[in-house]
């Protein structure tokens, strides 16, 4: 077992530890740390046993198995971001709808509580 | 039922205004004394929401900026919440003559759906309205997708000076598109789809340009990149409704 062997388990087990950390602060919700954890969990084994890298990288045609590696990571980093992107515009409508309707509750609010202002000074 | 005593709620969205809201919302009650003037604050900084109300408008605030489209809803959804079924849009920054608030609700009288009062629409044309060629070929794109693929023929398609019918508040009200351009494209795409009748309204309008000239084209051309990407957002929804049915 070489040193940079031990840094990757250290490596992926410091990120499944500080999500489930997250998770436990209620920092983090369910389904976001689900998707960490499964990255977590396709690259774990390559960091346990190297050699399955080069034995699925020879599988599937790649000739430098470390490309292998960027490519699931590459994939789980962009499927990240697309969710994080499409849960921000949801988040962000959802706040308009919110806005809207604080603004038209405001003014009913306020009319109220001028016709009542009224009926008390009367 | 006529004109000048039937209910209708000018909504006027207003970002920062506070200098002009106040001599459009008189204007505006002035011109037409039955019409109930609410003003959206679309998040402004300085004192449009005090202004409006001094002036005797109705006011609501948007604790942010939103988006014309978005103050345009939550005020159809003010004036539906009130019981009236007539919408007059105009701007806050007094570019839009209240005088023709009148034309554009006899046009509403006379069977249409929605009127749209517009600049072009002078045969005379003129005014020292003028746009750069690369905005004028993002004008010419949206006239032409909307008259081949929503059957409208408006010559000034992005004009915010407009007035809503009955029938107009029931297709747009509640999904009043808030990106720009969308709040006012595709508005009538909506409109038109939905075979309502669109009618333009000749309007003489005071137009204010900003920005430096080199500022202008940098913003043309940001602009017909819009243009472009909301005509391929629109034929993407066009292919999804219809297969859909």
């Amino acid at each position: 077992m070489t040193r940079l062997h031990l840094l990757a388990i250290l490596g992926g087990l410091l990120i499944g530890g500080s999500v489930t950390m997250l998770l436990r602060r209620g920092q983090l919700q369910y389904r976001y740390a689900v998707l960490w954890l499964a990255m977590v969990a396709t690259t774990a084994p390559f960091a346990v046993r190297p050699s399955l890298l080069d034995s699925l990288a020879s599988w599937l045609g790649i000739a430098d198995p470390p490309n292998l590696l960027f490519f699931i990571g590459l994939v789980g980093v962009i499927a990240l971001v697309s969710l994080l992107t499409s849960e921000l515009s949801r988040a962000q409508s959802r706040l308009h709808d919110l806005a809207r309707a604080h603004a038209l509750l405001e003014e009913r609010v306020r009319r109220q509580e001028e016709a009542q202002e009224e009926r008390t000074s009367r | 039922m006529t004109t000048t005593d039937a209910a209708v709620v000018i909504v006027v969205p207003a970002l920062n205004e506070a200098a002009s809201v106040g001599a459009v919302v008189t204007g505006l009650r002035e011109a037409l004394a039955s019409a109930t003037v609410v003003v959206v604050d679309d998040g402004s900084t300085d004192l449009t929401a005090r202004a409006a109300g001094d002036a005797g408008a109705v006011v609501l605030r948007h604790p942010f900026n939103l988006g014309v489209g978005a103050a345009m809803r939550t005020g159809m959804a003010w004036a539906r919440a009130n019981g009236v079924d007539r919408v007059v849009q105009v701007d806050g920054d007094g570019q839009h003559p209240a005088a023709s608030v009148v034309e554009l609700l006899e046009h509403l009288d006379r069977g249409a759906d929605i009127a749209v009062g517009s600049r072009f629409a002078d045969a005379a044309g003129d005014g020292d309205y003028r746009v750069s060629a690369l905005r004028a070929a993002g004008m010419w794109l949206l006239r032409t997708y909307l008259r081949l693929f929503a059957r409208l023929d408006l010559p000034d398609v992005t004009s915010g000076f407009r007035a809503f019918g009955p029938r107009a508040l029931d297709v747009v009200a509640d999904d009043y598109p808030a990106e720009y351009l969308s709040d006012t494209i595709e508005v009538l795409w909506m409109a038109g789809r939905a075979g309502l009748t669109v009618v333009p309204v000749p309007v003489e309008m005071r137009h204010r340009e900003h920005g430096t000239p080199s500022h202008r084209t940098f913003r043309s051309v940001l602009y017909v990149l819009r243009v472009v990407f909301l005509l391929v957002s629109l034929a993407g929804r066009r292919s999804r409704t219809e297969g859909g049915r």
